[in-house]
C-alpha cells in the first residue's frame, strides 16, 4: 500500500526522525489551520516536498483513491451535518430531510454552508494523509526500525513490529486459500459457520508458521545477550536540521500571515 | 531500554505474537477500502472491531505470556506513529490505548482469555474507547460536524461489535490453546 521504492531523492537521505518530526509539523499545521487559503498553501508546500521526494501520484494510486474517497465522504456528511455539533445556522438550504425541531435527530438538511465546509475538511485530510505518507514511502523500512531501537524501544518489540509486515502477504494467501477450499465445501464463507471455520483453520496454520519461524529465530542466535550492532547507520545530520527548520518556518508563516 | 529477565517473552512467544499482530493488520488494511462506506453501513463495524477484539484476546490465550497483548497495543501505537492517517499526532493513541484496556482488565481479573466474562469486559471496554477516541479524532483533529446522536450509535455499535468479539475470542480460544501446547 505505501511501500518505500529507491530514489534517491533528497528527502530519502534524511533521518528518520527528522521526516517523522516534519509529519508531525504539517499534520499540526492542517489541523491549526482554519481557512481554505491556508490549507491550501500548506497542500502546496507538501506537494513541493513530494517533488524533492521524487514520488509520483500515478505509482500510487491507492493513496489517490483514498485522498478523494475522504473529499466525497467530508463534502456529503458536511453538506447534511453541517450545524449540528459546533453550532451554527446554515443560510441557504437546498434541500430539508427532517425540520429543525425533530426530536433527537434535529435539523438534516443539504446546504451550502455544508458543501462548503466539505470542501474545506476535505482539503484538511488531503494535508494529514500527504503529510502521513511522507514517512513509509521515503524511508527504508530498515531504517524505520532501527530509528525505533534509537528510541529506546526494547529491541523485540521492534522485532514484532517488523514480522507484522513482513507476514501480511503470507495471512492474506493463506485466508484466500481457505477461503476457496470452503466454497468447494459447499460453506459460505461469509456466514457465521464459515467465519468460525476459516478463522479456527487460519490461526492454526499461523501458529505451525510461528513454531517454524522462532526456529529460524533461534538459528540465528536471536536471543544472544551481548550488545546487537547493526549494518546501517543513523545519524541526524545537519540536512535533517535544515529541512526541519525551513518546515517549521513554512508552517508557522501559513498559520500566522495568512 | 532493558526488559528484565523474567519479563521477556521467549523467542516462540516473540513469534507468535509477530504473527498475530500480522493478522490484525491484514484484518485492518482489508478495511481500508470500505472506510467511506462506515458512515452508511455500520457492517463494517462487525467485521473490523469483532476481528480485531477476538484476535488481540486469542494472542494473549494462545501465547500465555502475561504482556502480550501490552505488546500489541505498542506496536498498534508505534503504527499510528508511522502511518498517522487522518487523526495527525493523536493517531497513535487510537491505535494504544483500546487493546491496552483489554491488558488492563486480564491484569486485573488475573486472566489472559479463558474467563468468558474477562473477555466480554475487555471487549467492551476496547469498543467504547475506541468509539470515544475515534469521534474526539473526528470532531477534535479533522474537525468535521457529527450529530451526537450519531456518535453514540456508532459508539454503541463499536462496543457491541467488539463484545462480539471478546465471545469469538473466548470460543475459539480454548481450541487453539489446546492446539499451541501439543504441536
Amino acid at each position: 500500500m505505501l511501500e518505500f521504492e529507491a530514489r534517491c531523492s533528497f528527502m530519502e537521505r534524511l533521518d528518520p526522525r527528522a521526516k517523522l518530526l516534519m509529519a508531525c509539523l504539517f499534520s499540526i499545521g492542517a489541523i491549526m489551520a482554519h481557512s481554505w487559503l491556508q490549507l491550501l498553501l500548506l497542500l502546496l508546500c507538501l506537494l513541493f516536498v513530494w517533488r524533492l521526494s521524487r514520488l509520483s501520484f500515478r505509482r500510487h494510486r491507492f493513496l489517490v483513491g483514498a485522498l478523494l474517497i475522504c473529499a466525497l465522504v467530508a463534502i456529503l456528511t458536511q453538506s447534511v451535518f453541517y450545524g449540528t455539533f459546533f453550532g451554527g445556522e446554515p443560510k441557504t438550504i437546498f434541500f430539508e430531510f427532517t425540520a429543525k425541531d425533530t426530536p433527537v435527530v434535529g435539523r438534516l438538511a443539504v446546504t451550502l454552508d455544508g458543501i462548503k465546509y466539505g470542501c474545506i475538511i476535505a482539503l484538511r485530510f488531503w494535508g494529514l494523509l500527504l503529510a502521513a505518507a511522507l514517512l513509509p514511502l521515503t524511508t527504508h523500512p530498515a531504517d524505520l526500525m532501527l530509528s525505533l531501537v534509537k528510541i529506546k524501544i526494547p529491541f523485540f518489540v521492534v522485532v514484532i513490529f517488523t514480522l507484522g509486515f513482513r507476514f501480511i502477504p503470507l495471512i492474506q494467501k493463506n485466508l484466500a486459500q481457505l477461503i476457496d477450499a470452503q466454497r468447494l465445501r459447499g460453506i459460505s464463507p461469509w456466514s457465521p459457520r464459515g467465519i468460525a471455520a476459516s478463522l479456527n483453520a487460519l490461526l492454526g496454520s499461523t501458529l505451525r508458521t510461528a513454531d517454524e519461524l522462532a526456529l529460524s529465530l533461534e538459528t540465528r542466535a536471536f536471543s544472544a545477550t551481548g550488545e546487537r550492532t547493526f549494518y546501517r547507520r543513523l545519524s541526524f545530520s545537519s540536512s535533517d536540521m535544515a529541512a526541519l527548520l525551513v518546515s517549521v518556518s513554512a508552517v508557522i508563516l501559513i498559520l500566522l500571515l495568512v | 531500554m532493558q526488559i528484565r529477565k523474567e519479563l521477556a517473552p521467549s523467542v516462540r512467544q516473540i513469534a507468535q505474537i509477530g504473527l498475530f499482530f500480522a493478522a490484525l493488520l491484514a484484518v485492518q488494511f482489508s478495511i481500508v477500502p470500505f472506510t467511506g462506506a462506515v458512515w452508511v453501513f455500520f457492517i463494517v463495524d462487525w467485521f473490523y472491531s469483532g476481528a480485531t477484539v477476538a484476535l488481540t484476546i486469542l494472542c494473549g490465550r494462545v501465547t500465555k505470556y502475561p504482556y502480550a497483548v501490552l505488546i500489541l497495543a505498542v506496536c498498534s501505537g508505534l503504527l499510528g506513529i508511522f502511518y498517522m492517517s487522518y487523526g495527525g499526532p493523536v493517531m497513535p493513541l487510537y491505535g494504544f490505548l483500546p487493546p491496552f484496556m483489554i491488558q488492563v482488565v486480564f491484569l486485573l481479573s488475573h486472566t489472559d482469555g479463558e474467563s468468558l466474562k474477562a473477555n466480554l469486559l475487555s471487549g467492551a471496554l476496547y469498543g467504547l474507547v475506541a468509539g470515544c477516541i475515534f469521534f474526539f479524532m473526528v470532531t477534535g483533529v479533522v474537525k468535521m460536524e457529527i450529530p451526537v446522536w450519531l456518535m453514540w450509535l456508532r459508539i454503541l455499535n463499536v462496543t457491541v461489535t467488539s463484545v462480539f468479539g471478546g465471545f469469538l475470542g473466548w470460543k475459539i480460544g480454548d481450541k487453539l490453546a489446546k492446539r499451541s501446547y501439543h504441536a
